[in-house]
């Protein structure tokens, strides 16, 4: 910003704010982490989706030779089927952040009552159930990614 | 459109995904078709069975799944994008050719299924 | 925030260095400069910059007033976290193991010098969302001659939003206010659910049509930080999912504000008194205007004796 012969200094974070939570201490903020995740899961899956309904279209485009050999491409370690995996994680927990998110967001849910401040004033959004669904949000996304990495490449 | 009805579209359709997207990989557990690993449950029978049956859903689920992605996409893109007015408009431009061209090969996919042969 | 009791009771280490991010707006330059202090016990951030501009460096520029985290004018960033510089203890952020505070001029501000940073978006955003009680009856809001009524329920329900100093953490951890200069930042849209939450305020549709635009509410995705950062406990984070949650409601038509308050007269002269019913007889030698007017005296001796 300038104004007359001086010049201002714009001191926005920018997008690495959004991408990197550890650009800013973040102790006792674990819903940063979640956001930042679920903004990269997000973008992983737009990606996913318009390659999955492309080559989902392949019987249609190619008849069902091309189709078997599509699918053959996941089975075993390969580039595919490991992009295929993270995707697979990257929809595991958008889905259940998601399901959490909707609770915050559209109903309000999981972040207490409003009240008066009191030691060791830690806010009631950040207390209520909402960090509880973080952690088991985190943790069953984790046991559900194992299961379809052992679906994936180990059956 | 208001932000607020966007909003609203958004939610919906994460309501809906949330469902339909747990339908849509739990058809792909190899114990429920009896076969070994996973490329067998998308054998040509299984796949053509599923969308013979199952093929209101699969447009519902691929409108859903398009229209939350591709919007969710472009509020980033917004966000990021800060106020240059035709960079905005050309993702929302952007957003909208995406959703349909996507959804256009996602019901290609539906109608133009072969029969088995 | 979380405030760290036990540090206002330790020790800090007995020498700290300061690290300042300097901006020079004649020149556009800006650079690290470091400073040792001599430490107390209780001794503040904003201590140690009066310290340094008192005995080692006039040209430092930052803000403060109240020095005791009221005002909100001395919010800077301290080792990356947005505080006021007034109410972090020196013991709190600097360690013997590491005896060094780095700060910064508060993230996502324009920098005026120093530490200065400028408001004028911040308050031109705040004053978008009209905090402000809005009644219909704009002559009674503006020369009011009785008061509002408001349980203490009601009350409870937004007191916590209104205790908000204007200080601008919150916006300097926001990360969609990092990334979005249209954002309107999570002061403004929690001050704006404190009003519409306020059983006083009349207008609230209008206020929940004011925010239904691209850049408003929907550009929150629950980070949260705005709250973890709050000197004051106020929970932007949760206002504004309350405010967007209110919104959506209203705009598929399932929310209505249960009560609006209404005016009422001070308790002591409540009403005109009612004529007696006709009826009523009263009781020979009584007159009613006279005992309006001088109050009768029960002789309570002579009830005691008889």
């Amino acid at each position: 910003m300038e104004r007359g012969r001086f010049r201002f200094l714009e001191n926005r974070l920018g997008i690495i704010a959004s991408l990197y939570p550890w650009v800013i201490d973040i102790r006792g903020n674990p819903e940063r982490i979640a956001f930042t995740l679920h903004r990269i899961t997000g973008i992983i899956l737009v990606g996913f989706v318009a390659l999955h309904i492309i080559s989902t279209n392949t019987p249609a485009r190619a008849g069902w030779e091309a189709w078997v050999e599509e699918v053959q491409r996941l089975s075993g370690v390969n580039p595919v089927s490991l992009l295929f995996f993270i995707a697979m994680g990257a929809l595991v927990f958008h889905s259940l952040n998601g399901i959490r998110l909707l609770l915050v967001e559209l109903l309000a849910l999981g972040i207490g009552r409003p009240e008066k401040p009191k030691p060791p004033y830690i806010p009631p959004s950040l207390k209520g159930y909402q960090r509880t669904l973080i952690y088991i949000v985190s943790i069953l996304s984790l046991i559900i990614w194992a299961l379809m990495g052992y679906v994936i490449f180990l059956m | 459109m208001k932000a607020g009805t966007i909003a609203l579209i958004q939610y919906a359709t994460a309501i809906l995904m949330v469902l339909l997207i747990a339908w849509h990989v739990a058809v792909r557990i190899p114990w429920l078709h009896g076969v070994e690993d996973l490329p067998s449950t998308m054998s040509p029978e299984i796949i053509y069975d599923e969308v013979r049956r199952f093929w209101p859903l699969l447009i519902l689920l691929s409108i859903a799944v398009v229209i939350h992605g591709v919007n969710g996409l472009r509020g980033i893109l917004l966000e990021w994008a800060g106020s240059n007015e035709r960079l905005r408009f050309a993702i929302n431009i952007l957003s909208i050719l995406a959703i349909i061209a996507l959804l256009i090969v996602a019901v290609h996919t539906i109608v133009g299924l072969p029969e088995l042969g | 925030m979380v405030f760290d009791l036990k540090a206002a009771t330790r020790t800090p280490p007995r020498v700290v260095r300061i690290r300042v991010r300097r901006y020079n707006p004649e020149t556009g330059s800006s650079w690290w400069q470091e400073y040792e202090v001599e430490t107390y016990r209780g001794m503040t951030v904003l201590d140690a910059l009066l310290k340094i501009k008192a005995e080692r460096d006039h040209s430092l520029v930052f803000r403060y007033s109240c020095r005791m985290g009221v005002c909100g004018s001395c919010g800077l960033v301290v080792n990356k976290r947005p505080r006021l510089a007034c109410q972090t203890q020196i013991a709190e952020v600097a360690s013997e193991g590491r005896p060094v505070v780095e700060l910064e001029p508060l993230y996502n501000f324009t920098v005026l010098r120093d530490l200065a940073t400028d408001f004028t978006e911040f308050f031109r955003k705040h004053r978008f969302v009209k905090p402000y009680i809005l009644r219909r009856d704009v002559r009674e809001r503006e020369e009011p001659t009785l008061e509002y009524s408001q349980t203490p329920d009601e009350l409870a329900e937004y007191y916590e939003y209104s205790l908000c100093i204007s200080c601008g953490l919150c916006d300097a951890a926001c990360p969609v206010y990092a990334s979005d200069p249209n954002f309107l930042g999570p002061q403004a849209l929690a001050q704006a659910y404190r009003y519409i939450a306020d059983t006083r305020d009349e207008l609230w549709e209008e206020r929940l049509r004011l925010l239904d635009v691209e850049g408003s509410i929907f550009k929150c995705h629950f980070a949260a930080t705005c709250s973890a950062v709050c000197p004051k406990m106020v929970d932007p984070a949760g206002a504004i999912q309350r405010l967007r949650s209110t919104l959506l409601k209203y705009k598929v038509r399932v929310y209505r504000k249960t009560r609006v308050a209404k005016v009422v007269p001070p308790m002591e002269k409540r009403e005109p008194q009612k004529p007696l019913p006709p009826e009523a007889t009263l009781v020979e030698g009584v007159d009613l205007k006279l005992l309006e007017e001088e109050k009768p005296v029960i002789p309570v001796e002579k009830l005691l004796t008889s």
